[in-house]
């Protein structure tokens, strides 16, 4: 497999991780305060401290996966893998230690060093489709 | 490159660039209100006019 490829699934697996969290948290806060299994809020805004930040590192995950999978895949299809694969497990890795950061906790400080490994992603994301659009 | 991939691929472009704008209109907002970093709702409700489109949008 290329590290393109590599790079994808791995994103999907770690939002798939990520979702595996997110059903343990929810259980846990079921049978330890009795909240209704139909009673959580999609944006995780009644769960607290870690159960939040799951929740939207999650759905941050979701937010980017689609994208990342349309460029990649477009540059597989196209014969054009060369250009995605250059920087494919730097992606990856910014990615998960997004989600990673988020996950420790929303201070200020956490806050920008999250923003930074997200626009790693988007300045990757968008040298990719600058160079995809111009082969 | 096939017109569907072309497509593809600026579709992925456009959705990118409107999370730069989304970044730069939070920025702003932290620069010329004062608003804290960690505090922007993921859903926008917090800003207002094109803040909240933007959010939207993307």
């Amino acid at each position: 497999m290329t590290d393109s490829i590599v790079a994808l699934c791995g994103f999907a697996g770690w939002t798939l991780a990520l979702i595996f969290v997110l059903v343990n948290v929810r259980l846990l806060n079921s049978v330890s305060t009795g909240k209704a299994l139909n009673s959580f809020s999609p944006a995780g805004g009644d769960l607290e401290g870690f159960g939040q930040r799951v929740t939207r590192a999650h759905l941050n995950c979701l937010e980017v996966l689609p994208v990342a999978a349309a460029v990649i895949l477009g540059a597989a299809v196209s014969g054009n893998n060369a250009i995605t694969d250059a920087w494919a497990m730097i992606f990856l890795w910014a990615r998960i230690a997004q989600s990673v950061v988020h996950l420790v906790g929303t201070s200020v400080p956490l806050v920008l060093i999250r923003a930074t490994l997200f626009t790693v992603q988007l300045v990757i994301l968008a040298v990719w489709i600058y160079k995809l659009l111009n082969v | 490159m096939s017109d569907s991939i072309v497509a593809l691929c600026g579709f992925a472009g456009w959705t990118v660039a409107l999370i730069f704008v989304l970044v730069n209109v939070r920025l702003l907002n932290i620069a010329s209100a004062g608003k804290a970093l960690n505090s922007f709702s993921p859903a926008g409700g917090d800003l207002d006019g094109f803040g909240q489109r933007v959010t939207r949008a993307t």
